[in-house]
């Protein structure tokens, strides 16, 4: 069904953005993005039980979830390299789209902002629970009380392997700072995954 | 003389033409597309004209979708559609987490901005 010839195509990996509304998701992307973001929708259908209906039949009803969509081109090979950038608000009811979101991703950044810091919270159990590799970024307001780091650990329930940072959402060297520090830990999950293979196993 | 039939594929967003529901199992919001020259923008009508000349350069489902002004799985039919009809090709994202050697490319590429 269609053609494969993708030599000439970039190689697309992805990072994912997770946080509560209003966290700086689309800032944060739009500080590193060489498009400026922009927003798809997808259809997410849930079933829902109508209250007058007396039959109880579940009626089911669409609700479209925006994700905002940024990009950064690297030169690699003939073809490049393109990492896609999503950034979707982390609440559990959108839980369905992340499924496809986090499949094949490099990881995802958890967003969070210390003036509503449980917001945060079900994009981590999402994570944490599906065993998809992620950091924490604190994005810094200027008038935010100033916690340190095993204040907002214990708040956030934060496991010792994962990484904790701070950031403005705003400069672009302060984001890409942060994109680092979450390939550098998967990087890191992934070789100690790999030499922790019992030997002849086929890596 | 290619029959207009052929590759008359104009849809309207919420009803799929010909009862055609398919949609590439390999698409998704991330997959990559590029024009593959066979057939031009021109040749055929509205969105899937003009979402072919949007793949001119590489471009992911997510970005045809947010210029298209469509939900994203209707994006997806539309780029199933293309694909169909070699119109388009593509570089499906894989199911795994990307390797050792794709990992430290990107932290290169990350280093060097």
């Amino acid at each position: 069904m269609g053609s494969d010839d993708s030599e000439t195509i970039p190689i697309p990996v992805k990072l994912v953005i997770a946080g509560g509304f209003g966290v700086g998701k689309t800032t944060f992307i739009g500080s590193c993005s060489e498009i400026r973001p922009v927003r798809t929708e997808e259809l997410l259908t849930t079933a829902s039980v109508g209250t007058d209906d007396l039959t109880g039949v579940r009626a089911k009803t669409t609700t479209t979830v925006a994700a905002d969509f940024g990009r950064i081109t690297f030169p690699y090979s003939n073809h490049g390299l393109v990492v896609y950038l999503f950034g979707t608000p982390g609440q559990r009811r959108f839980w369905p789209l992340w499924t496809e979101l986090t499949r094949g991703a490099i990881g995802a950044v958890v967003l969070a902002d210390v003036r509503k810091l449980d917001d945060c919270f079900d994009a981590l159990t999402f994570f944490e629970t599906r065993d998809i590799p992620f950091i924490v970024a604190i994005n810094v307001f200027n008038d935010a009380h100033t916690y340190d780091n095993q204040e907002l650990r214990a708040a956030l329930a934060l496991p010792p392997q994962v990484p904790l940072l701070f950031c403005d959402a705003r400069h672009q060297r302060s984001v890409v700072d942060v994109l680092i520090g979450l390939v550098e830990h998967v990087h890191a999950r992934t070789r100690h995954t790999l030499s922790t293979l019992p030997l002849g196993e086929p890596r | 003389m290619r029959d207009e039939d052929d590759i008359e594929l104009r849809i309207r967003p919420y009803l799929v033409t010909r009862g055609r529901t398919a949609v590439d199992p390999r698409l998704r919001v991330d997959s990559t597309v590029l024009a593959t020259g066979q057939i031009a923008p021109t040749e055929i009508r509205a969105e899937h004209g003009h979402a072919l000349g949007l793949c001119q350069r590489p471009a992911s489902i997510a970005e045809l979708a947010a210029q298209l002004d469509l939900p994203v799985p209707l994006a997806k039919v539309l780029v199933t559609d293309l694909l169909v009809h070699s119109a388009v090709c593509l570089r499906a994202t894989p199911d795994e987490a990307p390797d050792l050697h794709i990992l430290e490319e990107v932290l290169h590429g990350l280093r060097r901005l």
